[in-house]
């Protein structure tokens, strides 16, 4: 009895184990051509070639920058809290990785179908913080350190309004599972069913938090190169700045599927009749990383002071005055009840 | 009991693949790659000269106060999640409390506000 | 297998919050508390409280430890670090765990049923029952907690003022324009005022002499 209840408890941690590298992997491969992707499309804005060498139109030039970083050199300032200064990148990339277990990709399709998927995900999000402070204060350089603060600061102020328009979203599921949240937009209408149409405006703000959480262009003031250098990464290089990169680029792309899910409909199809697929989800995804790489493109940097008052004086109360203004319309029953849709979530 | 457990066994996988992951980049630098390190090299990153002293110097006040305000509306937020989703069984009585509840935090907001809390020049 | 998580959980727990004792740099004592509390928040999963756990990291890890984190970084710990292990309050640390302790085995001996009232619930009790709760039981506390939120906030802007107008001229040296001089240009705060006064900058304030506009930081 004993011998049969372990073999299968190792048999279902394989099978998870399984599943997680059935998204992991596609994910890194993924990862490789966006930013490839993002810097092709920089590139085209600019009118210039960006990366052309590696395989046919340098298609390959991520991994030949993945062998560069392997082989390149550690370099740990003097002063450095060791520990602490490899503990930051590691937190970055894994936060950012773990995040990625709740998200479906399917009704059916999800590795961790937890209740609490969207909390799950804000919490993670709000842990990300710590890579940023740490690797800034480990560095024992003034140009990291100050570029931790603000950078740290900037995160927390765009939390509050992430936070407040997924809660938008809540009031209008009633529940806190993605499953049910892309279920509740699944209407008659094909993509005007979705919640970008009623919760419109918070799609914007939504995006442009976004942007200031995962510290892109134009809110990217911990790498104001004129300032601050490259801010809290400053000092690192090889490989532990790869991971910093490519917590960065996950959580990027985390935002993309965040978007997708919560007011695009995730899998579902745009036009009724076509059926409902992972491609789907794929496609907005892909098309909200172009979003993110036009904007890094065409969007000169924010000031610091503008950054803070944007996210305080403007997003915060526009974003709790939604709040407010959605649960009067759902109690209420407003625009037909497309504020309330309740019948299908938790 | 078991159930909970399959659900969040996935997580705890992925955190154990996520931290494999990171440590295999990590050590294959440390490894691979070679360690030359002088002097010059380790300083830590200035324009030119050398640094005058520690840099973990204190900073303004005011990215203390960023996180105490941030403190209090993620203790918003946190109320606000269990509300929005039991919101159609929380009644009129519960959805009032809630307007109530945030009417009270914008008062403070409104205060901050006007005191000059979220000035950064 | 529960059994396992919890005794693994548990013992990470303790050692991360031994850490926060024994840590020589106050940083690492706050990374252990962090380590600790993201411990204690997969243990409020074993006892089937996913809400209560993803709160706890989104509150106390995510906020509360971030201001604890400022707050170290800030008063530059350092120095006032190595006085922390005065006698007296060794004394006094050492009078709180023996307290703690008897305390803790009394609670062991005493309740036999105790770990009858630990076990986790037949079925986990979900959010919406939580919120009920919340919202039509307990609205007083509820309400009172906006209150509480209310007073932290208006304490928070005030500490942070006098703190402002105590030591005015070291922070005029990083900010130049401190918002009440309207219609000047704003200077990036990292930018070092090393400009001699001279004519456009008029427009300051009597206190912010050049003795205080060279030296940025001290």
């Amino acid at each position: 009895m004993m011998e049969f209840f372990t073999t299968t408890t190792l048999g279902i941690a394989l099978l998870v184990t399984g599943q997680a590298l059935l998204v992991i992997v596609p994910l890194f491969v993924a990862l490789a051509f966006l930013m490839y992707g993002d810097r092709k499309v920089w590139a085209a804005v600019q009118m210039r070639r960006g990366p052309n060498q590696v395989g046919v139109f340098g298609v390959l030039q991520s991994f030949a920058d993945l062998l560069k970083y392997i082989v390149k050199e550690v370099v740990v300032p003097a002063g450095a809290d060791k520990f602490v200064f490899y503990l930051a990148p590691m937190m970055t990339f894994v936060l950012a990785l773990i995040a990625w277990a709740v998200i479906p990709w399917n009704p059916t399709w999800v590795v961790a179908d937890i209740n609490v998927a969207v909390l799950y995900i804000f919490a993670v999000s709000s842990l990300e913080v710590y890579g940023v402070i740490m690797g800034g204060w480990a560095s024992n350089s003034k140009y990291a350190f100050l570029g931790s603060l603000r950078s740290a600061a900037q995160m927390i102020s765009y939390e509050v309004s992430i936070g407040l328009i997924i809660i938008g979203v809540i009031i209008s599921t009633g529940s806190l599972n993605f499953g049910d949240i892309v279920a509740a937009q699944d209407g008659n209408y094909g993509l005007f069913s979705w919640y970008w149409l009623p919760h419109f405006p918070m799609v914007i703000l939504f995006f442009v938090s976004a942007l200031a959480e995962t510290n892109r262009p134009p809110f990217d003031l911990p790498e104001a190169e004129s300032e601050l250098v490259a801010g809290y990464q400053v000092e690192y290089s090889s490989t532990p700045f790869l991971l910093f990169m490519m917590g960065e680029l996950l959580s990027v792309v985390l935002m993309c599927a965040l978007i997708s899910l919560l007011f695009f409909g995730g899998w579902l199809s745009p036009i009724p009749g076509i059926p409902d697929s992972i491609l789907w989800l794929i496609g907005k995804m892909l098309f909200f990383f172009f979003m993110f790489a036009m904007v890094k493109a065409i969007t000169p940097r924010y000031r610091y002071d503008q950054l803070m008052r944007l996210g305080w004086k403007v997003f915060l109360p526009m974003s709790l005055g939604w709040v407010v203004l959605v649960a009067f319309f759902a109690q209420y029953g407003a625009f037909g009840g497309a504020y309330a849709r309740w019948a299908i979530g938790g | 009991m078991e159930d909970l457990l399959r659900e969040y066994l996935p997580i705890v996988i992925f955190l154990g693949l996520a931290i494999a992951i990171g440590l295999v980049f990590i050590f294959a630098a440390l490894i691979i790659a070679v360690r030359n390190p002088d002097p010059e090299k380790v300083s830590a990153y200035e324009c030119g000269f050398n640094a005058f002293d520690d840099s973990r110097m204190k900073f303004d006040v005011r990215f203390y106060l960023v996180s105490i305000l941030f403190i209090i509306f993620d203790l918003e937020i946190a109320f606000l999640f269990p509300w929005a989703v039991a919101f159609k069984d929380v009644g009129l009585l519960g959805f009032w409390s809630m307007i109530v509840f945030l009417g009270v935090l914008t008062v403070g907001f409104a205060y901050e506000w006007k005191k000059g809390a979220l000035e950064w020049e | 297998m529960e059994r396992e998580f919890f005794l693994l959980l548990a013992t990470v727990a303790t050692g991360s919050g031994f850490l926060v004792v024994v840590a020589k740099d106050p940083i690492h004592s706050a990374l252990a508390l962090v380590a600790c509390f993201v411990q204690i928040a997969a243990l409020f999963i074993l006892l089937g409280a996913p809400f209560l756990a993803v709160i706890q990291i989104f509150v106390y890890v995510g906020a509360v430890m971030v201001l604890f984190l400022f707050v170290i970084m800030m008063l530059n710990v350092r120095q006032e670090a190595l006085t922390r292990f005065i006698p007296s309050g060794a004394i006094a640390a050492f009078v709180v765990t023996l307290v703690l302790a008897v305390e803790m085995g009394l609670l062991l001996s005493w309740s036999s049923d105790l770990h009858q009232l630990m076990a986790p619930a037949a079925e986990p009790p979900s959010v919406n029952a939580l919120s009920l709760a919340l919202f039509q039981d307990y609205l007083l506390p509820f309400e009172v907690a906006s209150v509480i939120l209310l007073v932290a906030l208006v304490g928070a802007v005030i500490l942070a003022r006098d703190d402002e107008k105590a030591d005015a001229s070291p922070r005029r040296a990083l900010h130049p324009a401190q918002g009440r001089v309207p219609g000047r240009v704003a200077t990036p705060d990292t930018m070092p005022d090393i400009l001699p006064d001279n004519g456009p900058d008029t427009g300051r304030e009597p206190d912010n002499g050049p003795g205080t506009s060279g030296g940025m930081r001290r």
